[in-house]
């Protein structure tokens, strides 16, 4: 896999807010078909980085290039071509409230391309079996839907133009235990059957053993290792180790849920 | 090259870019297929050259549509991920089972339904009503319970930082005013009486609708917006579950700080209005500025200017509480808020208008 082509590049990235730097000269690859994972403690910036790759946070300087594409800076026409390219499921969702579910993932479809409306309906219909949404509940609303149900009408959303890339901010936050590791299961299912390259956003140190190729941490405003996690967690980095060794983090640990 | 296919023998020859850009014309070629399809098919994608789901579910559909008729298929020469995609397109179940259809209601269903809906609307704006002034009471009863940090910020936004577009708007209506009721006044040579007729309708009538009207829409609106938001977020339920009463923390300071601020609101847009008005006097019919303030005073009595003012601690409480009580009838999402904003403007400004007739019919049958 080391030989597969990046098709994230970040370099001297350094981002912020009116008055506090997130990022200093951070650098971040992503290789294509790998499952990438960023992790940190609460304000190291996880999301700021996502929404700096998404061209969302714009007091960014550096360089992010997607598919060999500069974001930062980007013209629209740059950006809504690469926009077709990935899909974001957010963490709350962010489903259109005034559409169905079925409305919501036919959305992009209706946007973007000229096919009929029953052939628009009978695609986003495999993606939404794809992401294991109960057809029962094509017709609801977002507001009358789960928390889990929720993520998985975004994720059928995300995956609808057929991104290279798919980008899941804390997929599992909020579901119980078996909708989360349904939700694994389902992220890796999908990496393996459409060869996407995935970038989560996590807390979940469930997913992070589970279903990651890779993991990024980022601290003291930089990424401080990206590693398998099997490495990061043996790190002597002073923030890596604080964040690792914590009797919640060992309860996740497949060595010592073997003990 | 566009997607497409041959038919030669009985082999199908797939070429091309299987993407959703040829999404409809490849449906409709496959929808040949139906006719003239032999029984034994080789399906040969050797030649396409990318496939995307569109492509693979169209292809899948043939595929299952030619099995149902009886024919074989067999697929060959296809690449490693368009095999893989067409794998994972024919392993959804559930993809094509009918949605269950949402049941619709008969026409008698409809109404009574719509009756139900009102009549619980209007019991729930009642007890809303009540509520509020319990609280109300408490407050009068004891004033230490009265959260003035809130009220005097509230007192800000909602009028301090109101007089601008309320002194402005009023001071144009005066001009507007004067310019009609002036030209035909000039007919009788009756100049000097525009200062009674302008005093009369701006200070009982134009000041405080016209104040009332323009709160409606910039404070009774912000108050849905809010107390939606709030409730979607669910603060309102977190102030109750820390047995702390909505209505006494969020409703009373909003609906007491109106009614301190729309009576303020009508004096300005009453002395702009007049302002206006005597503008136009001067420089359209000649009315100097002392002889139309000397007029004013002999002919304009106090209680017109009470009659007006009486009227707004009224359009305060209807501007105050139906647009906090529409903030709470806000449900589920942003679409919501949207509606009970748009309702509580409404709402407001036709029971200001309401109210407005019946105070001119109290008037007269009191004489004032």
């Amino acid at each position: 896999m080391s030989d597969a082509p990046n098709v994230i590049e970040i370099e001297h990235l350094t981002t912020g807010f009116a008055d506090t730097i997130v990022h200093e000269d951070c650098n971040l690859t992503v290789r294509k078909g790998e499952i990438l994972a960023i992790v940190g403690g609460s304000g190291a910036g996880k999301t700021t980085l996502l929404r700096a790759i998404l061209a969302l946070h714009k007091q960014a300087q550096g360089s992010i290039k997607v598919l060999d594409q500069e974001v930062i800076g980007a013209s629209p026409y740059t950006m809504s071509r690469l926009s077709h390219q990935w899909g974001v499921m957010f963490q709350q969702g962010a489903l259109f409230t005034s559409l169905t579910v079925l409305e919501n993932v036919c959305f992009p479809l209706r946007e973007f391309t000229h096919l009929s409306k029953s052939l628009q309906e009978e695609i986003a219909r495999v993606k939404i079996a794809l992401a294991r949404f109960p057809v029962e509940s094509l017709q609801k609303f977002p507001a009358e839907l789960s928390g889990g149900m929720l993520k998985r009408a975004a994720l059928a959303r995300a995956m609808v133009m057929d991104p290279q890339i798919l980008f899941l901010d804390e997929p599992t936050a909020g579901l119980d235990p078996e909708s989360a590791s349904a939700l694994d299961e389902l992220i890796l299912d999908l990496q393996s059957a459409l060869g996407l390259t995935i970038v989560i956003v996590t807390h979940d140190l469930d997913t992070l053993w589970r279903v990651t190729d890779r993991v990024a941490f980022l601290g003291d405003r930089q990424v401080l290792a990206v590693e398998p996690m099997e490495t990061l967690v043996k790190s002597e980095q002073p923030t890596i180790k604080a964040y690792f060794s914590n009797p919640r983090a060992h309860l996740a640990d497949p060595v010592h849920k073997e003990d | 090259m566009d997607a497409a296919y041959s038919l030669t023998d009985n082999t199908l020859h797939c070429h091309g870019a299987w993407t959703r850009d040829a999404g409809n014309s490849l449906a409709k070629q496959l929808e040949r297929l139906k006719s003239n399809a032999p029984e034994h098919l080789l399906i040969d994608g050797s030649d396409v050259t990318i496939m995307d789901t569109v492509g693979a579910w169209l292809l899948q559909k043939t595929i299952a549509m030619l099995e149902a008729q009886g024919s074989t298929v067999e697929m060959s020469g296809f690449s490693f991920e368009a095999e893989h995609l067409l794998t994972i397109v024919t392993e959804q179940p559930g993809a094509e089972t009918p949605i269950p259809p949402t049941p619709h209601l008969s026409g008698f269903a409809f109404v009574g339904k719509l009756t139900i809906g009102a009549l619980h609307q209007a019991q729930n704006m009642l007890r809303f009503f009540g509520e509020v002034f319990i609280y109300f009471l408490v407050w009068l009863k004891d004033p230490r319970r009265i959260r003035w940090r809130a009220l005097f910020a509230l007192i800000q936004t909602t009028g301090y930082q109101a007089i601008p577009i309320v002194a402005l708007l009023s001071f144009l209506i005066g001009i507007v005013l004067a310019y009609q009721m002036g030209t035909e006044l000039k007919n009788y040579g009756a100049d000097i009486f525009l200062v009674d007729l302008l005093g009369l309708a701006m200070l009982r009538e134009f000041g405080p609708l016209l104040t009332a009207v323009i709160v409606a829409g910039r404070t009774g609106s912000a108050y849905t917006a809010q107390l939606g938001t709030m409730k979607l977020n669910q603060e309102v339920d977190a102030l109750q579950t820390m047995g702390l009463s909505s209505r006494e923390i969020l409703v009373l300071p909003k609906v007491f700080a109106l009614l301190i601020a729309l009576p303020l609101l009508t004096v300005i847009a009453n002395i702009a209005g007049i302002a206006g008005g005597m503008l136009m006097s001067k420089i359209l019919f000649g009315i100097g500025f002392e002889d139309f303030l000397s007029h004013f005073q002999k002919s304009i009595k106090l209680s017109t200017y009470l009659v007006g003012m009486v009227k707004t601690p009224v359009f305060a409480m209807i501007i105050a509480s139906i647009g906090c009580f529409q903030g709470f009838q806000v449900k589920n999402d942003a679409e919501s808020v949207g509606r009970h904003t748009t309702t509580s403007v409404v709402q407001s400004i036709f029971l200001i208008i309401v109210a407005d007739a019946a105070f001119s019919i109290l008037f007269s049958v009191m004489g004032v």
